[in-house]
């Protein structure tokens, strides 16, 4: 939670500066955004490719942990995407912001570099939003669809952030799933933004 | 689209060096960092821009929606897996 505080501080000391006239000139004259995405998305790489707990915990999957995941990723990027071409948008702009799956600081910043800045508002919103929710709702979701339902609804971030409250309200026999699932959707964040745009 | 040749680039670099552990942390506040530099980057940009900060709760209403599609779709497919595979 203070993470998240702080990370959005940084956002909205951006828009506070730029309100009042206040940006330094160097970043007006120069846009350094697309160089810090590559450096920011290989570092990503980097700490993938080092982290041994994501690979060991890859080795132990069998068909149904698999597709607890793949299934949160889909019924996620559908969902998104039909709920914004419900309020007559474009499916697929929906599509790219419900793959953020509630990991707001990396899907904001793929979107607003690659497509567009408006659209990178609306899945730093939507993601930060999509967190809160799964923290507050999960034990009425447990309740409500079942054991299966705050890891879903809590996307890559089952794996940090929720994976508290989804021990305590699922159980800990579905620490490991969370985990997993929140693992392997985070590695998915940064892959499917770019496909599906 | 750049971008995802960044990202393997970095996967085939740290994996090449995920012995070296104590380069694990600098990795991480790297991130840390660069996360911020951009969303306060995004923060200037969008504060330069009138029309989105006068329709916030506009673009802050869609977001909402996208939400709660998101968040309903996904409980919909994994519940299909929740009842196949764990539910006793």
């Amino acid at each position: 939670m203070k993470g998240t505080i702080i990370t959005v501080l940084f956002f909205v000391l951006g828009c506070i500066l730029s309100i009042y006239d206040l940006t330094p000139a160097v970043l007006l004259e120069n846009d350094y955004s697309t160089y810090a995405l590559y450096a920011l998305m290989g570092l990503v790489g980097v700490s993938l490719g080092m982290d041994e707990a994501s690979i060991n915990i890859l080795k132990k999957v069998n068909v149904g942990l698999l597709l607890v995941p793949v299934s949160i990723g889909l019924g996620s990027i559908l969902g998104s995407g039909l709920a914004y071409w419900l309020i007559a948008e474009p499916f697929v702009e929906g599509m790219a912001v419900g793959a953020g799956f509630g990991y707001y600081s990396l899907s904001s910043i793929i979107i607003s570099n690659t497509y567009d800045s408006i659209l990178g508002v609306i899945a730093l919103i939507s993601n930060i939003s999509r967190e809160l929710i799964s923290l507050l709702m999960a034990p009425v979701l447990v309740k409500a669809f079942g054991k299966m339902s705050p890891i879903a609804s809590a996307g890559a971030t089952s794996m940090d952030t929720t994976l508290p409250v989804i021990t305590r309200f699922s159980g800990k026999e579905y620490a490991l799933i969370a985990l997993f699932s929140g693992i392997v959707l985070t590695i998915l964040v940064p892959l499917l933004i770019p496909l599906i745009l | 689209m750049e971008s995802i040749l960044f990202l393997g680039g970095g996967i085939v670099i740290g994996f090449l060096i995920r012995f070296r552990k104590q380069l694990r942390d600098y990795v991480e506040k790297g991130i840390t960092i660069m996360i911020w530099a951009l969303l306060l980057l995004l923060g200037i940009a969008i504060g330069a821009n009138e029309q989105i900060i006068d329709n916030m709760h506009v673009i802050g209403g869609k977001a909402v929606v996208v939400t709660i599609g998101g968040i309903a779709g996904s409980i919909a497919c994994s519940y299909m897996v929740y009842r196949r595979f764990f539910k006793k």
